[in-house]
């Protein structure tokens, strides 16, 4: 039915049996219902996953998941990995940009779905075979040396390798899964679940093609799209600074997390600048597969104690979380961190946030010296931070509490210390504090995988004071918060389908992706139905997270945003309140069609959206 | 006039739009194992995109036994005549810049042979890293391994002195 776009074929591979199966991607889903990506992997989760399951039981699927735009001309394509959070116990999609969903389609494949466990470490080798091979060998391995390893065994510099370190063979609950070294599926322990199916990698190189139904067409589209991007000035400067820029309008805008989130402006955010790693760390500009906007930079730590590093970023959740979260104001013990995550694979953003957490435990004398191994955990402590990096990634001592995540670590510590824990439905909170931006507070309490920033952002247009149609909106008011977050999240979804870039999103804009997936595919979509594609897979994510046993009363805030107010920066004495955040849900349900004491889809709304098989 | 697409290695981010770009020009799909030039990345990180350089004295040229590969002296392009080429790979082993492959299908050697001139993955590239150059005469441009380049990369902007 589709001559182009997709690659044509859904790989599954149980690692239990090692049986592995194929089927054609038309036959496998509803293709036009759920396109691909995020859709995809909502519709499998909701179909394969039995309510309550373990997220580390053989029985949770994991999802390799790229769209009909990956491995295209079309800017900033990407894959995202699903599967059910043991950090969470949510749903969970994680995207990454780098090169690997690009060649999975070379490969052949629109998806990879890997079920059950194998009784002994293995990984996948995927040419023009699959292959399940051993991997007793490469168990221990870091990241880099997992890559080296698999490339030098194979003879082929060409493979590109999806891949956990120690963090996820530990089972850290927030491992990621690293591609080309420096590019992660960051959030929600998507590593650790993969750890638990003794997966330690898969590696693939695709020698196949990827066809257009209008090349023609296509090519104009995407070369339109690509002039846009650069004529851009925000991305411009993204293409220059990467996200580093962000450091220093967050600490103006009072909104970067700083001593566990206590403040959110930093004295020595100029120390942290893009200014600052352009001059003395960078060598050298990257892009993901298909992307004019190369916002990574790669950089070598030029003297000092860490002296030779390399590293790719550092990107501004990193400076935020272990830099100004943690009072760190060096960016070499930062950029030396966040390479130690990235070769044990664990997320920058919830390592930080959970080593701040720590140290505040330490400051306000909820944990002593002999709880932290005998660290110093002061804040400002930079072997504090490098230390606990690596005893979170092996489980040793404090870090096998701090891996299992700042909740459950803050839980096992008393209500004091709940009180400090930033986190959202388990997820540790990212770069950006949200009582300087009511908006982004109604942003994570709703966010499907829990504390998250890539599902809406409004904050930009609180701080232009003014909503997408116009109207002018206060900072820190909550009026229209509620619609700008439903349209961010509808439309975002809808591009998690494709999958596309968060950074370009915003510019390439719904009639261009969809000119470009007709394009590539011939579906004949309308700008009409993009929006509505969204919400249909934003609903059934919803689904899946009440099947699993979530309600409104966990689409909140941690304490600290709802009851300790900002003590400085243009947001001092700002908090949000809890009658703001109800009265933003109140309105979010509404416009969403969902109950509203329950935060649950109606059934009216999954008549509405075509998912009449998620009415439970 | 002798021309050769230039590459400016430290600019290259790795998107690998000239190889997207070069496959649906000259194959119709996307395809990079079907691109005339390709991006060899290596650790940790140096992408060295390849294609033929045209050379002035060239190995290909030299290594095949059937004279299929010639110097276009007027355009300055070296040229595979597919009628005569009978897919041996001599020349594949003779290129120390992996710029010529055997078409997986068709089986002959095929390489980049500038779209006669239009170059559409100098326009595409959004790096600026690709240029169209126009050689002189008197100069002697060789292909080079991209291992070699990567090296040579390595030393220029990876290490703590540079």
């Amino acid at each position: 039915m589709f001559r182009g776009g997709y690659a044509g074929t859904i790989l599954e591979v149980d690692l239990a049996t090692r049986k592995i199966r194929k089927t054609s991607s038309e036959n496998f889903f509803d293709v036009k219902k759920f396109v691909g990506g995020k859709g995809l992997g909502a519709l499998l989760l909701w179909k394969y996953l039995e309510p309550g399951t373990d997220p580390f039981a053989p029985e949770n699927p994991l999802m390799f998941l790229t769209g009909p735009l990956t491995g295209t001309l079309c800017p900033g394509s990407r894959m995202c990995i699903i599967t059910k959070s043991p950090l969470t116990g949510t749903f969970c999609d994680s995207h990454v940009g780098g090169h690997f969903g690009a060649e999975m389609k070379y490969a052949g494949y629109d998806a990879i779905i890997i079920y059950g466990r194998s009784e002994n470490p293995v990984y996948l080798l995927i040419k023009e075979e699959v292959e399940i091979r051993d991997a007793s060998d490469l168990w221990g391995s870091s990241v880099f040396e997992t890559e080296a390893k698999i490339r030098s065994w194979n003879d082929d510099t060409g493979l590109r390798v999806a891949s956990i370190g120690q963090a996820g063979e530990n089972r850290v609950r927030f491992a990621c899964i690293c591609v080309d070294r420096y590019r992660q599926a960051g959030r929600g322990g998507t590593g650790a679940v993969m750890g638990s199916k003794n997966l330690k990698a898969i590696a693939v190189k695709g020698s196949g093609q990827i066809r257009l139904h209008n090349a023609e067409s296509f090519i104009k589209i995407a070369a339109e799209t690509r002039s846009a991007l650069l004529r851009n000035e925000t991305i411009r400067a993204r293409k220059r600074w990467g996200t580093a820029r962000t450091v220093i309008f967050a600490s103006d805008q009072d909104l970067i997390p700083t001593r566990n989130f206590q403040e959110a402006t930093f004295e020595n955010a100029d120390s942290l600048s893009a200014e600052t790693l352009e001059k003395k760390f960078w060598v050298k500009h990257k892009a993901c597969h298909s992307c004019p906007v190369n916002c990574g930079k790669l950089g070598i730590i030029k003297s000092g104690a860490y002296a030779g590093a390399i590293v790719e970023g550092v990107e501004y959740e990193t400076l935020a979380l272990m830099g100004t979260n943690c009072a760190i104001e060096s960016y070499e013990v930062i950029a030396y961190a966040n390479m130690l995550c990235d070769n044990y694979g664990l997320d920058t953003i919830s390592t930080g946030n959970t080593i701040a957490f720590v140290m505040e435990c330490y400051e306000k004398g909820m944990i002593n010296k002999q709880d932290t191994d005998g660290l110093e955990c002061h804040f400002g402590n930079p072997e504090a931070l490098v230390k606990l990096v690596e005893k979170i990634a092996f489980r040793q001592g404090i870090g096998n509490e701090m891996a299992e995540g700042v909740r459950r670590y803050a839980k096992s510590l008393g209500e004091k210390a709940e009180k400090i824990a930033i986190q959202i439905k388990g997820l540790e909170t990212p770069g950006y504090d949200p009582r300087s931006s009511p908006g982004l507070g109604l942003a994570y309490a709703t966010a499907d995988r829990g504390g998250c920033h890539t599902r809406a952002w409004p904050t930009s247009y609180e701080i232009a004071g003014r909503a997408a149609d116009g109207t002018v909106i206060d900072r820190f008011s909550t009026e229209k918060r509620a619609e700008i977050v439903k349209a961010q999240q509808d439309y975002g979804a809808a591009v998690d389908c494709l999958v596309g870039c968060w950074f370009v999103r915003g510019v390439i804009g719904k009639r261009r992706y969809v000119e470009m997936l007709n394009a590539a595919t011939g579906m004949e979509m309308t700008v009409e139905e993009f929006i509505p594609l969204g919400e249909r897979v934003w609903n059934l994510v919803r689904m899946f997270n009440v099947r699993e046993g979530f309600t409104r009363e966990e689409d909140t805030l941690p304490w600290r945003f709802l009851n300790e107010s900002l003590p400085s920066g243009i947001a001092q004495a700002q908090r949000l309140t809890r009658k703001q955040l109800e009265t933003m849900l109140d309105e979010y349900y509404r416009l969403r069609g969902w109950h509203n004491d329950t935060g649950v889809p109606t059934v009216e709304k999954l008549k509405e959206l075509g998912l009449e098989f998620a009415i439970l | 006039m002798p021309r050769s697409v230039m590459v400016e290695y430290k600019a290259c981010t790795g998107c690998r739009t000239c190889e997207m770009i070069c496959s649906l020009k000259n194959e119709g799909v996307i395809a990079p194992s079907l691109s005339r030039i390709r991006v060899y990345c290596y650790p940790p990180g140096l992408d060295i995109p390849t294609v033929c350089v045209q050379c002035l004295k060239a190995a290909c040229v030299d290594a095949c036994p059937q004279n299929a590969i010639m110097k276009d002296e007027e355009l300055g392009i070296v040229i595979i005549d597919e009628k005569l080429c009978t897919g041996c790979g001599l020349c594949v082993e003779a290129c120390p810049a992996k710029a010529i492959v055997i078409h997986p299908t068709r089986k002959v050697a095929f390489k980049c042979q500038l779209c006669m001139g239009e170059a559409p993955c100098v326009e595409a590239c959004p790096a600026n890293a690709l240029s169209l150059y126009i050689v002189p005469f008197d100069t002697r441009i060789f292909a080079k391994s991209p291992e070699r380049t990567a090296e040579e990369l390595r030393k220029h902007i990876l290490t703590e002195e540079a």
